[in-house]
């Protein structure tokens, strides 16, 4: 078990070299000056070239990278381009709130989406597994700022029982009221793939051996169901969740803009329009950590949910 | 089920304060974008920037709130000032009293002298290019600035106004934290402090109880940046918002106006649209071609498409209301007489021409609406949508053909006209603004009315200028769009709104809610 972990950690930093590389390289190669950006379109050539001077743009290349690289081994991200300020600090205040949405959605997701997809396996080819998958369809289709507003208009402007802007946390109330709406909005996207992913192994698990067997010996179907077939199910589920958690942090982002909130997605999406070069280093550098650790954690979570998987 | 009633009773009570109950001593407004960008007046032309900053500073001189007339400038932080009769000294005299924010003390003709070096400076500056004609800015003593100049120019005003490069700083804070601290934590002499700024969530401004006319009304002003226009209305629906931009098109102001106890105002200044033609690239290097495509354009019908309320069209090469703008001879909407100009030029099966445009949704509307109205004509435009930043970028690098650009200035036909149409500023060399055209042809009017001290004399420069422009056509002017703001009516701005060069309605000592 630790020899695994110590493989993954030391193939987790050369992925992060790799993807520092690949970030650093890329957005210069992208068009678009975060000097102009900074300046405005109103600057002088003569103004723009003196911002880049400032801001270390105009060294040579190499050395622009040297010195990131340096700096990130000394956990110095630099401050952004735009703003000015640490982007350590600048993504540490958004961590949070992308945190807390992204495992308020995946307990969403799975409360809804596990027993949905059972339910839609145990009684397939019947109305209320056409319901199910027409729902998950839906869910998997409907774009998330149209259902964002949409849960806005209703439980924001009709019914009056969450803010609009979900950037609240005076109280646990408030709390509450502002994590609801964009954690259901997400949620549910979330609860469509696993609704699918649960029904599909669980209709495979249902037709094997051991689970006729274990109704011909008279154990009730329910815990047939719920004990032994899901328990068998739950790789392909640990999956579909731990890939989804990684793309769901970055995927946020119409989620964040529509409910206001602030988070991981909004910020990259900030820092690649304002070409903030630094930001976007730091930003990507901490996603792919986190994706990165998921990644490990899903692993791990094979092990505990089938014993006979063996981690080497 | 006695657990379930109770959880939901308990739920009820904490959401209650969810829906959020005015303030009314603190102002909530709604901004359309995720940050404010760097919190240097020197250095922040953006829109939400130059909305939030203008609260914290002064200029030397203002426009009266609501008014963007060049020949309403009033007293700010300087209580009188004079000038030489030849334009090239002039003298402020400040006003006496005039605290910094948090203690940093009293505004002093240093400060003034240290804002507009800072201003002038290319490290530091932004604007540094308003500033090429001061030959020296000095303390006379502790309340007078002298400015002298190496020729005179027209808006010396409006140089030293509460705009752009004209903000004053207090020159102590400067010193204290270092430019860096500075961007972080601007310090002025405006009627609202600042206090904090979150990106993605809001900038936080607390009354100057020092401040020179009064102390505010108001306590605090939060700006909510909202980049979403839907979650914006919705909030200022909802209540949460007291005060919102809004969506340049005529859908919004209907809608908004449904409102009860809202009020939507369209302001000044006006953002003209303009189509450049980069006259150095065929076929756009001959005149002809150019002149099919401005008699192919229709602004009555592009003034329809953005809405009556929130557009009119363009008059000039310069916007309306600008000091020496005037009504120049745009050739007229006339396809039959664009296609005989084709024809004449050698394309009798009409031309193509190729656009780089930004995908920001309302100027690429505009453009792709000018697409089909140039294809009636038998002009093709092949639009190449990009993103923003690319957008700024590649037209910088001669890569357009065509150019749709849409801004609003400091409202001096100077300022237009030196920008977009001299050839100080044609793109690609050090001094590059944004003359995407490469037009030359009102050089010497453009620089014979900024030294002019007649006004008679130079407005006459100016209109010469705008008719050459126009008559070379090396731009096609459409429509000009206005800003909108809705706010509830218990706000009491304190003026009439009609302008606010700013970009968003200045929020003044006086300015409270009525209930």
């Amino acid at each position: 078990m630790s020899t695994f972990v110590a493989r993954r950690v030391a193939f987790a930093l050369v992925t992060l070299w790799a993807v520092l590389t690949l970030v650093f390289f890329i957005v210069r190669v992208v068009p678009g000056d975060p000097a102009q950006v900074i300046l405005g379109d109103q600057a002088t050539a003569d103004a723009i070239a003196a911002m880049r001077t400032r801001l270390g743009l105009d060294r040579p290349l190499a050395v622009q990278y040297f010195e990131f690289l340096w700096g990130a081994l000394r956990g110095d991200w630099g401050v952004s381009l735009v703003t000015g300020r640490p982007v350590v600090q600048e993504v540490l205040s958004v961590l949070p709130w992308t945190i807390e949405l992204t495992l308020a959605a995946l307990v969403i997701g799975a409360a809804l989406g596990i027993p949905l997809g059972v339910w839609a396996a145990v009684n397939r080819n019947r109305f209320t597994d056409y319901v199910v998958r027409l729902a998950s369809l839906l869910g998997l289709s409907f774009p998330a700022f149209v259902s964002g507003i949409l849960l806005l208009i209703f439980f924001s402007i009709q019914l009056r029982w969450a803010p609009v802007m979900s950037t609240q946390r005076d109280s646990l109330g408030t709390w509450f009221a502002s994590l609801a709406l964009p954690a259901v909005n997400l949620g549910l996207i979330m609860a469509a793939y696993i609704t699918r992913v649960t029904r599909s192994a669980m209709l495979e698990v249902l037709s094997e051996d051991y689970v006729r067997t274990a109704r011909a010996k008279g154990v009730p179907w329910r815990l047939v169901v719920w004990r032994h077939a899901l328990r068998n199910a739950l790789i392909p589920i640990i999956t579909i969740v731990g890939l989804y958690l990684g793309v769901l942090i970055g995927n946020s982002v119409l989620t964040e803009i529509v409910f206001n909130r602030p988070g991981l997605g909004k910020l990259i999406v900030g820092a690649l329009n304002q070409r903030d070069y630094t930001m976007l280093q730091g930003m990507m550098v901490i996603y792919t950590f986190v994706v990165i650790v998921v990644n490990l954690l899903t692993d791990l979570a094979y092990g505990a949910a089938d014993p006979r998987v063996k981690l080497k | 089920m006695a657990w379930w009633k109770a959880a939901a009773v308990a739920a009820a009570v904490a959401l209650a304060p969810a829906a959020a109950s005015a303030q009314q001593t603190a102002l909530r407004i709604g901004m359309a974008s995720a940050g404010i960008g760097v919190l240097d007046p020197h250095l922040n032309s953006s829109t939400p920037g130059r909305g939030f900053l203008q609260h914290i500073f002064n200029g030397l001189v203002r426009l009266p709130p609501g008014s963007m007339n060049p020949a309403e400038i009033e007293p700010d932080l300087a209580e009188r000032w004079e000038g030489t009769p030849d334009g090239l000294t002039w003298t402020f005299h400040l006003r006496r009293g005039v605290q910094c924010h948090h203690g940093f003390g009293e505004f002093t003709a240093e400060d003034a002298v240290f804002s507009l070096r800072r201003a002038a400076a290319r490290e530091t500056s932004t604007f540094s290019s308003d500033f090429v004609a001061f030959d020296r800015v000095e303390a006379v003593d502790r309340y007078t600035v002298r400015i002298t100049l190496r020729n005179p120019i027209p808006s010396l005003l409006g140089v030293v106004m509460d705009y752009a490069g004209g903000f004053m700083v207090c020159r102590a804070a400067v010193e204290q934290m270092g430019n860096e601290g500075f961007r972080r934590r601007p310090i002025g002499t405006g009627p609202f402090a600042f206090v904090e700024y979150v990106p993605q969530q809001f900038g936080r401004l607390v009354a100057h109880e020092q401040y020179f006319r009064g102390s505010p009304r108001l306590r605090e002003i939060v700006f909510r940046l909202v980049p979403s226009d839907a979650a914006r209305d919705l909030a200022f629906q909802s209540g949460e918002l007291d005060m919102i931009i809004g969506r340049q098109d005529q859908t919004w102001i209907d809608r908004t106006r449904q409102l009860p106890g809202v009020r939507v105002v369209p302001m000044q200044p006006a953002e003209m649209g303009v189509v450049h033609l980069n006259m150095t690239m065929p076929p756009l290097n001959d005149i002809r071609v150019r002149q099919a495509i401005a008699h192919a354009v229709n602004r009555e019908q592009l003034v329809q498409f953005r809405g009556r309320d929130v557009s009119t069209t363009a008059q000039s090469v310069v916007p309306r209301g600008y000091l020496g703008q005037v009504e120049a001879p745009l050739l007229p909407h006339d396809l039959n007489r664009a296609r005989q100009l084709l024809a004449e030029a050698g394309h009798p099966t009409g031309v193509t021409i190729r656009a780089i445009n930004t995908t920001l949704p309302g100027m690429l509307a505009v453009m792709e609406a000018v697409q089909a109205q140039l294809r009636r004509a038998n002009i093709t435009l092949e639009i190449t949508p990009v993103e923003h930043a690319t957008f700024h970028q590649q037209i910088r690098q001669n890569l357009s053909q065509v150019v749709y650009f849409s801004a609003a200035r400091l409202p001096v036909a100077d300022i237009y006209l030196t920008q977009f149409f001299h050839s100080r500023s044609i793109v690609q060399t050090p001094t590059a603004v944004t003359n995407f055209s490469h037009c030359r042809v009102a050089d010497a009017e453009i620089d014979a009315a900024r030294s002019e001290p007649d006004q008679a004399r130079r407005d006459a420069l100016w209109r010469t200028a705008q008719e050459k422009i126009v008559a070379h056509v090396c731009a096609v002017p459409l429509i000009e769009q206005l800003q909108l703001w809705a706010w509830r009516d218990t706000l009491d701005l304190g003026y009439d709104l009609r302008a606010a060069l700013n970009l968003a309605p200045p929020i003044l000592h006086t300015t409270r809610f009525t209930r």
